[in-house]
């Protein structure tokens, strides 16, 4: 849909004012790594590829898509590299490594080829530790998990995926409603930057 | 017919009827008035340009490298900073100690915009005007020096002010936080509602407002009204909020009186000493590192509180060793700030059924309570708070257990309405707190280093004490659950509210600058910016630096006119 109609569009389903003499630029796309570059040094194709095996367990699929399809594995890739210290990297390299080294010991196959009952049943264990303060929960593959998580959701909710398919994106709101009514099961709009 | 941006340095553009020292919030009302009156004037800008619309990005999410995140690279690294300033569509908007070195005697977070439009296209747009209360303060209590004006003088300039720059508001009376000419207040949300009531009838001498903002509610000519995005620091491209990029530059470049020169960093203002005036400024272009000079009848400096001392301290040293504007003895000392960084956040349990649509740019204000009327503490001045009501996102997954189906669903849907308050606290004159120039140590404009030696008095952090303590009382007050207190400490210049060291007064042995904001020593320069404060109350202070500007221009036109300059 052109620029403008889309604007036009937002302005008469929300009933707000809306600027449409105004020239003006919502902005061009800034140079950013393109999804089919390469992996880095500090995560390969296959760790990425766990990571969205990973993700998806987390974020399934459901009536909508999933971390998987949002490639969250590849985005966490460019994260951990340039927003985490080395001492985190290599923590979460080596918990990384260190679930699959479980699923290898438990169920016999790399965490990428067991069946979905197991991935959950690993994921689970690991997710109820890092959240359980009365339990140890420092070592590395607990560092690594903590950082997945939070990454998977930050990687899935600001993905182009969930934000076209699972949730309502609303770029220029055009108004603000402090009382708006809830039906509380409707899933959450976002707004303006979607960050 | 003249190019708006100074292309060559010739003596064929060297004198003007202004100059106007800075580009940012002070800078741009500077120029914008004086232009209007019909003086030629040059506006000196130390960064490059940055355009209205046409450098402004608003990126989706998705097109974000980080989504948002702030990298440890080293530009980031250097820059210093933390929190929302790090986020990764603004980290670049601000310059880094590296590049910009300066010294701190103890810590001092200095946080700057260098290009066209300052921190005027960063700023959190909050305006609130001070009353008598906050000029009387220093005289009264025997602190820093009297003010020489009162609310009287600056009244009708803050009406004149806040109608040209458009700041939404609600009619309050209260009498130490006038209202103000609004444009049609913002809303309160439910829970907002909820808790205004709620501690407006617990606590007698308590307001909850809405919060009073530098944005369109209503289109003004040639700007937009607010779209609720909340992505005011990106630069708006509906003009929607006050920045010189939106408002005061346009106004100027209409009377076709202005010049621009960019990547110009003024190092001196050019003093007579048989005249006693100023007759212009030497900048050195960052663009091939020479020194060029520009000459005027009057100057307007303007380059924020801190680069202001600076200019001063740095002119006219072969008349006084410390500066133009030194001779009290007073110029760089008193530096203040607000100290904030300490509040208070509960859940509001309620409201399930309700949600909001749409980012406010703005919040929820409590105005100052502590030491009005009966209100008596054991330390002086006071603070006021700054907040809001929201429902979770889906973020609060990353602080709980779950995973799959259900996780997803639950994270999906608005979360617990909570509730934040942070305050913000006045910080005293105080003299030890101080910037000066260490002439011994050169940046690479062979300039020397700023040095800054300011921190937190007794007064402020008893206050501290209890900014902390009042904003978890009043959220217990209200009910709310798993009520979380913090004081994460606050180092001088992080509010970004830096001000002083170039003081109005009423006595030139005690002050830099008269009630006309004109230097003692020099009448033709004029100091409008945060460094013009005497005090600092507690209340954002840039409506009220713009309302000082804007009378000192006219003061200085007139002045002009009648020949006394």
């Amino acid at each position: 849909m052109e620029r403008r109609e889309a604007l036009k569009y937002v302005g008469l389903i929300t009933g707000g004012t809306l600027i449409s003499s105004q020239l003006f630029i919502l902005g061009c796309k800034p140079n950013h790594t393109s999804e089919n570059d390469s992996p880095n040094e500090i995560l390969n194709a296959n760790q990425i590829a766990l990571l969205n095996d990973i993700g998806e367990i987390i974020i399934p699929t459901t009536d909508t898509p999933g971390a998987k399809a949002a490639n969250v594995g590849f985005m966490m890739s460019v994260n951990i590299r340039d927003c985490y210290g080395k001492e985190k990297q290599d923590s979460f390299v080596n918990g990384l490594g260190l679930l699959n080294h479980k699923s290898r010991s438990f169920f016999k196959d790399d965490f990428s080829n067991i069946s979905n009952e197991d991935k959950v049943s690993l994921i689970t264990e690991l997710d109820s530790e890092v959240y359980d303060s009365t339990k140890k929960n420092e070592d590395d593959i607990h560092i690594f998990y903590r950082i997945t998580k939070e990454l998977t959701l930050l990687g899935y909710f600001t993905s182009e995926i969930c934000l076209t398919k699972h949730l309502e994106y609303i770029p220029i709101p055009t108004k603000y409603d402090g009382a708006m009514a809830y039906d509380g099961k409707s899933k959450m709009k976002i707004f303006g930057s979607g960050l | 017919m003249s190019d708006l941006y100074l292309n060559t340095r010739s003596k064929a553009n060297i004198t003007y009827d202004a100059i106007v020292i800075g580009s940012g919030i002070t800078g741009g009302w500077a120029a914008k008035e004086l232009c209007e009156k019909g003086l030629k004037v040059i506006m000196m800008e130390r960064g490059g340009d940055y355009k209205h619309i046409r450098d402004y990005k608003s990126p989706n999410p998705w097109e974000l490298d980080h989504r948002g995140k702030r990298t440890k690279d080293e530009e980031s690294d250097k820059i210093d900073i933390t929190g929302w300033m790090a986020g990764e569509t603004i980290s670049k908007s601000w310059v880094g100690k590296e590049e910009h070195p300066y010294t701190e005697e103890k810590p001092f977070k200095w946080v700057r915009t260098y290009r066209l439009g300052g921190r005027s296209t960063m700023w959190s747009r909050q305006c609130y005007r001070w009353s008598d209360l906050d000029f009387e303060a220093n005289g009264k209590e025997g602190i820093g020096t009297d003010w020489p004006i009162r609310y009287k003088d600056i009244a009708p300039w803050y009406d004149y002010v806040e109608l040209f720059a458009g700041i939404n508001g609600s009619i309050e009376n209260i009498p130490h936080l006038p209202d103000g000419k609004f444009l049609p207040p913002m809303e309160l949300n439910v829970v907002e509602k909820a808790v205004k009531k709620a501690l407006e009838a617990t606590y007698s001498n308590r307001k909850l407002i809405i919060g009073r903002s530098a944005n369109l509610t209503a289109p003004l000519p040639g700007r937009g009204s607010c779209q609720f995005r909340n992505r005011c620091w990106e630069g708006c491209q509906f003009g929607a909020y006050f920045s010189t990029q939106s408002s005061t530059l346009p106004a100027a470049v209409k009377t076709n009186n202005l010049t621009i020169s960019v990547n110009s960093v003024v190092s001196r203002i050019l003093y007579d000493k048989d005249t006693l005036k100023a007759i212009g400024v030497e900048i050195i272009d960052t663009s091939n590192n020479q020194t060029y000079e520009y000459f005027a009848k009057i100057v307007f400096v303007c380059a924020s509180a801190l680069n202001s001392n600076y200019i001063l301290m740095n002119s006219a040293n072969d008349v006084w060793d410390n500066g133009l504007g030194s001779s009290s003895g007073e110029l760089g000392h008193g530096i203040m700030d607000h100290h904030y960084n300490i509040g208070a956040n509960g859940i509001y349990e309620g409201y399930e059924d309700f949600t909001t649509f749409g980012e406010r740019p703005n919040g929820v204000y409590i105005p100052r309570f502590a030491n009005i009327g009966s209100d008596k503490r054991d330390y002086l001045r006071g603070f006021g708070y700054q907040g809001g009501a929201s429902r979770g996102g889906w973020s609060k997954g990353n602080n709980e257990a779950g995973i799959g189906v259900d996780f997803k669903e639950s994270i999906s849907k608005p979360g617990q309405w909570q509730v934040g308050l942070s305050g913000f606290g006045e910080v005293l004159p105080d003299h030890s707190n101080r910037v000066y120039i260490d002439k011994n140590k050169k940046d690479k404009y062979g300039l020397p280093y700023l040095v800054a030696d300011c921190e937190l008095k007794e007064n402020e952090l008893k206050m501290r004490v209890d900014i902390q303590a009042e904003a978890k009382e009043m959220l217990e007050s209200i009910g709310l659950k798993n009520i979380k207190s913090r004081d994460n400490g606050h180092d001088m210049g992080h509010g970004i509210h830096e001000m002083g060291g170039a003081r109005m007064g009423k006595d030139a042995k005690t002050s830099v600058l008269n009630m006309h904001n004109q230097v003692w020593d020099a009448k033709n320069v004029f100091v409008t910016d945060g460094a013009c404060m005497a005090s600092s109350a507690c209340v954002n202070p840039s409506i009220t630096y713009m309302a000082l500007t804007a009378r000192a221009a006219n003061y200085a036109f007139e002045q002009l006119k009648k020949q006394n300059l």
